[in-house]
């Protein structure tokens, strides 16, 4: 690997889709050369092993400040979740607006489990949170894809949309660093949801209303189980 | 390639040849080409071009690469940078392409010793780019959710060709689209900026001749803020009267980045910025309190803010916004003095009380009224008399006597301490020696020596003389540990009468007067003069003083000056509290003419001239004459009579 490496030049997100995704970056669907030679790096289960980072694609740019750096990224996105998801409601308006818990219990979607707690090996919450974003990230794709054909006006609502993919989109990068650097893991099954194209608007609508009230509440649990393990010692 | 002569040629040729293919002297079009086609070179390099002619266009007879001319924009190259390599090919060489022009053609002199182009390429020269250096990056907040990130950069030396500059960044696993600057080459702005995660950013340029990259810039974007100021500044007066409370609108979430401020204030209309203390505002917030000001003044605050660790750029200072503290209790009395019209009657006075207005600093607020009170100290039966007073003055008629007057200044927070002034029956205290009045630039300064006793302090009165105006006396306390006092807005010109006061505990020093000027001028009139009495050998003159408006200055004496129609000036100075002042000796029956001029420190000025004639005779020569001779004609009358009568008888 060249000392400053830029990395492949990757096209645009081809959209979510269920879709199983085999690489650490969930935006193509080729292995990349590097993740080739890494994949020979597989560590032996039971062994030690021997976590340098250096073998990590960009690890001249995952540096000591990534951990604070994930720690801020949950925090933003904990913080404004809640005003996001109530905007998307009222810009949904009837019947999403007065009947949001009939209709946006997320009961009936996927959504990745999050079964990680304070106690929880720090590795297994990297995991567990990589594979939540991926799943959020995609979805956002999804969900601001659809608001910009049923809310075109709805200027708030889709900056909004676009500031969390954007802070969901560094804190996937920032986590793929943090799990091929401390922990020598580059990959990670994920697993997105249904796609919502094709469906009716008002499918639509809900798709989005029943990913964001989830995503509420499990961001709310992601920064209370994060936080200790990402806080400045 | 051709140029249109060629053309017009190429087509005759083309022409002649479908007419007449066995025609000699055939065409040169497409007889051959140059290598390289149009090359880019750096400049100060050396350079070799080949022209090549097609087999067929030897078919035409007499062609050959040794016939070949090159010329660059139509300047014949010399020969000796030539080179024939075979007998279809020419080379030409050139040391140094810095020389070199566009286009360069490849031409031939065919049969009639015509020239013909053959082919030609144009030439570029220029230079690689250099590294492009000291890029630097800012994230401007333009909105509340949107951020801008401007990187600007040193493109290096011009290449004399078209280079095109790349803005380009990248996370440890993402690359995002160029930044390719418009209608500049270095600067470029990002509009989608991610915050949090470690990201690299560099510059490329690249024209036909290379290719340079930029030292990495490796940052975090939320490092490299500069915020929007805070919005919404309002200022809020509190019940304390040193104190307002500023609260703002912070437009960036404390999620993002927690902030820090700085406050500035000034009083209005004044241009000095007091800040409060960094420190005291180095954290998260949105109001403070601002302590230690003055009461009843307003202020003018503005604010800025930054990244609470200091990494970043400060936002511009807010926009500015005023409050006023509350009102406070006056912190000092008012200076209190008096004028005592003792005209009417001695034994009762017009009093009339004087003092001055507070200064804001001191009033603190809007002064309602004063309170007076007046004691009298030689009767403590008398009762206090007390008045409300809204004017800076209060005129009393009182009995000879001695008083102790209190003046309080009132406002809506409080009343200020009293102010005390004692007027005793007579001023029998020691006065100031040596009162002396003094110019001092645009000021006068006015001096004394203080008496043996011990001073509470000074009052200085001074008012400006006039013959048409009254003398409105003005009036300065001044500490009883001074000895001097400069007095201001003193016009120059004008005579001013000034007199000092001391004032004990126990009682008041008579005053001490002096005249002074601030700067003297010759008087704006002469004074006019005239006889009083004029005689044979003398004449008696007489003038009125210059009014104290057209003196200018301090008369130091007057000068008389006259003269007979074809005699000598005579001059003549006069002290200057004279008004007449007799000329002798004269001579008599004779016409003479005499003026005055009167005299400052700054020069003189002419009255007019004033005619007169001395007699002929002195007082009592006539009376000396005329009366013997009548004696006399009485006496020759008599004895003539007697004679007559004498001779009558005999």
């Amino acid at each position: 690997l060249r000392q400053r490496q830029r990395g492949p030049h990757r096209p645009p997100s081809p959209g979510p889709g269920p879709h199983r995704d085999t690489g650490l970056s969930p935006h193509t669907g080729v292995v990349p050369f590097v993740a080739l030679l890494l994949l020979q790096r597989r560590p032996v289960a039971g062994r030690a092993l021997l976590v340098t980072g250096s073998g990590c694609p960009g690890h001249g740019l995952c540096r000591s400040n990534v951990q604070e750096q994930t720690r801020r990224q949950v925090a933003v996105l904990n913080a404004t979740a809640q005003e996001l998801f109530s905007l998307y409601l009222k810009c949904q308006g009837e019947p999403f607006s007065s009947e949001t818990d009939k209709l946006c219990n997320p009961a009936g979607i996927f959504f990745p489990a999050f079964r990680v707690n304070r106690t929880s090996e720090r590795k297994e919450v990297m995991v567990a949170m990589y594979k939540l974003f991926a799943f959020l990230n995609a979805s956002l794709g999804n969900i601001t894809r659809d608001q910009e054909e049923l809310n075109p006006m709805a200027k708030e609502l889709l900056e909004r949309l676009h500031n969390t993919t954007k802070t969901t989109r560094g804190l996937i990068s920032n986590l793929t660093c943090l799990l091929c650097k401390n922990y020598n893991i580059f990959q990670v099954d994920v697993r997105y949801g249904d796609s919502s194209k094709g469906k009716s608007a008002f499918k639509k609508k809900q798709q989005g209303c029943q990913v964001l009230r989830k995503y509420v509440q499990v961001i709310g649990q992601a920064a209370r189980v994060l936080l200790p393990h990402l806080s400045p010692s | 390639m051709f140029s249109g002569w060629n053309w017009v040629a190429c087509g005759f040729y083309l022409v002649l040849n479908i007419c007449s293919p066995d025609a000699s002297g055939g065409l040169v079009q497409s007889c051959g080409h140059i290598i390289p086609e149009s090359p880019v070179l750096p400049l100060g390099s050396n350079f070799t071009a080949l022209c090549i002619l097609n087999e067929s266009c030897l078919d035409f007879g007499n062609i050959y690469a040794n016939q070949i001319i090159w010329k660059i924009k139509n300047r014949v190259v010399p020969k000796e940078q030539y080179r024939e390599i075979n007998r279809t090919v020419s080379s030409v060489t050139f040391n140094d392409t810095s020389s070199l022009g566009t286009p360069l053609t490849c031409n031939i002199l065919a049969d009639g010793q015509i020239e013909q182009n053959i082919y030609g390429i144009t030439v570029t020269v220029g230079l690689a780019p250099e590294k492009p250096k000291n890029l630097s990056c800012i994230v401007h907040q333009v909105s509340r959710l949107t951020y801008h990130m401007t990187c600007t950069w040193d493109p290096g030396r011009h290449t004399f060709l078209d280079t095109e500059f790349r803005l380009r960044y990248c996370w440890p696993e993402d690359i995002f689209p160029d930044c390719i600057p418009k209608g500049v080459n270095n600067s470029c702005t990002f509009y989608d900026v991610h915050f949090f995660v470690n990201t690299e950013i560099w510059v490329e340029a690249t024209n036909a001749l290379g290719k340079a990259e930029s030292d990495p810039l490796v940052l975090d974007p939320v490092d490299i803020v500069k915020p929007l100021s805070p919005q919404n500044l309002s200022v809020i007066s509190e019940v304390l009267p040193t104190v307002l409370k500023l609260s703002w609108e912070n437009w960036i979430s404390h999620t993002v980045i927690r902030l820090k401020f700085n406050i500035r204030y000034r009083i209005s209309g004044d241009t000095n910025w007091i800040e409060v203390p960094s420190e005291d505002t180095a954290s998260q917030r949105t109001s403070f309190s601002v302590q230690g000001l003055r009461p009843y003044t307003e202020y003018v605050f503005s604010i800025r803010c930054m990244k609470q660790d200091g990494v970043g750029y400060w936002s511009d200072w807010s926009e500015e916004k005023s409050g006023i503290t509350t009102e406070d209790k006056p912190s000092k009395g008012p200076s209190i003095w008096r004028i005592i019209d003792v005209l009417q009657s001695p034994a009762s006075w017009t009093v009339h009380l004087l003092w001055k207005a507070l200064k804001p600093f001191e009033a603190n607020g809007v002064i309602l009224q004063y309170e007076v009170t007046v004691r009298d100290k030689s009767s403590l039966s008398n009762p206090l008399k007390k008045y409300n007073v809204t004017s800076t003055n209060h005129t009393l008629q009182l009995p000879n006597g001695t008083y102790e007057v209190t003046v309080i200044a009132r406002n809506s927070a409080g009343a200020s301490p009293p102010s005390v002034l004692l007027i005793p029956a007579s001023n029998s205290k020691a006065p100031v020696k040596d009162l002396r009045a003094l110019p001092k630039h645009d000021k006068l300064w006015v001096g004394w020596t203080a008496p043996n006793s011990y001073v509470l302090k000074y009052v200085i009165e001074w008012c400006m003389m006039s013959s048409s105006s009254d003398c409105i006396i003005e009036w300065q306390i001044a500490p009883g540990d001074v000895q001097g006092i400069d007095l201001k807005g003193i016009k120059p010109f004008k005579c001013y009468l000034i007199t000092v006061y001391p004032l004990y505990a126990d009682g008041q020093g008579s005053g001490q007067s002096v005249k002074a000027y601030l700067k003297q001028d010759r008087p704006s009139k002469g004074p006019i003069v005239q006889t009083k009495k004029v005689g044979k050998a003398e004449a008696v003159l007489t003038w009125n003083h210059l009014t104290v408006d057209e003196q200018n200055g301090f008369i130091r004496n007057y000068t008389i000056v006259y003269k007979t129609i074809d005699g000598n000036e005579t001059v003549v100075t006069v002290d200057p509290s004279k008004t007449e002042y007799t000329l002798s000796p004269l001579t008599s029956d004779t016409l003479y003419t005499v003026r005055m001029m009167a005299s400052t420190d700054n020069g003189s000025r002419s009255g007019p001239d004033f005619t007169f004639t001395t007699q002929k005779f002195g007082k009592g020569e006539i009376e000396a004459i005329v009366v013997p001779v009548c004696l006399a004609f009485l006496l020759i009358v008599l004895l003539g009579v007697l004679f007559c009568f004498n001779k009558r008888d005999l």
